[in-house]
């Protein structure tokens, strides 16, 4: 932790509402992202997001000031994530059908007909996405987050950083194969979707 | 069709949005934290904490002082002494810093031990700041 985030920590302890509100600022979007990530659900991302912070500053007296802020900050995020998961007991999948994931990506400087197919592509690989196991998808879909490093990942998912690797190719490559497999079926004469 | 290449599909999972806090978020969540807090461990035992290790740091770093200043007096008092006395051979005076050391084999753990402990708490003191 360096002596700016020791710093903020110690005014947040001391319970200034300025250090708590420039805190949730600064890790309000990431911890957000990783909570849509992990349950796939927009509409509990606030929700899970607000208890994450709640969570955060409970255990702030006992942070333990050799480690990283956000990493620590990340952990309780995803554990919010997983801890919901596991009480509404299976994956929501409105986020893909909904098409929050891709419908508002500007495809800019593109064709309309490329700007199409990549559309379509995008929504195919998110469904696959969608039906890996936690054990690849999580390591996947952190590793795409630039804020989020092996180190990191490895905190959160509590695996050694070479695991992450592993996990994070073995799942693209899972996740290639499921695709590959798909477009294909759509290719074949008299093919239809897979699932 | 198939996806050429790995990285066709790190294109498009780098492509997902990231979550943005809709309006007044940071607000509600500070407001919650600030109701919230009246319930939050306050700090006082890790304070409690801090100051007890704090004390028992002093604590040792005088104790080491003292046993140090202590051990060297003995020994100084004794080096001096025998020096006086076997001043004009060097082979004499090493044999007698020999004796010394051999005569006073527990001070000279002592200070041994002094010094080992005063290095390793201010190797923790570091690590810890």
């Amino acid at each position: 932790m360096d002596r700016d985030e020791r710093e903020l920590v110690r005014r947040c302890l001391q319970r200034d509402e300025d250090a708590c509100t420039e805190l949730v600022r600064a890790y309000a979007q990431i911890v957000g992202t990783v909570i849509w990530r992990a349950t796939g659900d927009h509409s509990v991302v606030e929700d899970l997001a607000q208890e994450t912070f709640l969570r955060v500053f409970r255990g702030l007296p006992y942070f333990d000031a050799r480690a990283k802020l956000s990493t620590w900050i990340y952990t309780i995020a995803h554990r919010v994530a997983i801890d919901h998961r596991r009480q509404t007991g299976r994956w929501r999948e409105e986020s893909s059908h909904e098409g929050k994931e891709f419908d508002n990506q500007p495809a800019t400087g593109l064709s309309p007909e490329t700007a199409a197919t990549r559309n379509e592509l995008d929504r195919l690989i998110h469904d696959q996405l969608e039906r890996l196991p936690d054990k690849y998808r999580l390591p996947v879909v952190y590793a795409a987050l630039e804020e989020l490093d092996y180190g990191t990942i490895a905190a959160m998912l509590k695996v050694r950083p070479g695991t992450v690797k592993t996990l994070v190719f073995r799942g693209k490559q899972l996740l290639k194969e499921r695709v590959d497999a798909v477009l294909g079926l759509r290719q074949a004469p008299g093919g239809s979707r897979a699932d | 069709m198939r996806i050429e290449d790995v990285q066709r599909l790190e294109d498009a999972l780098e492509r997902q949005p990231p979550w943005d806090p809709p309006l007044g978020f940071v607000r509600r969540v500070v407001a919650l934290t600030s109701v919230a807090g009246q319930q939050w461990p306050v700090r006082e035992r890790s304070r409690r904490g801090g100051l007890l290790r704090a004390a028992a740091a002093g604590l040792a770093a005088a104790t080491g002082a003292y046993v140090i200043a202590f051990l060297l007096s003995v020994l100084a008092a004794t080096v001096i002494q025998e020096t006086l006395t076997a001043i004009d051979s060097y082979a004499a005076f090493v044999e007698l810093m020999t004796r010394v050391v051999a005569a006073r084999a527990l001070h000279v753990a002592w200070l041994s031990a002094a010094m080992s402990l005063s290095f390793a708490a201010s190797l923790v003191h570091r690590v810890r700041a």
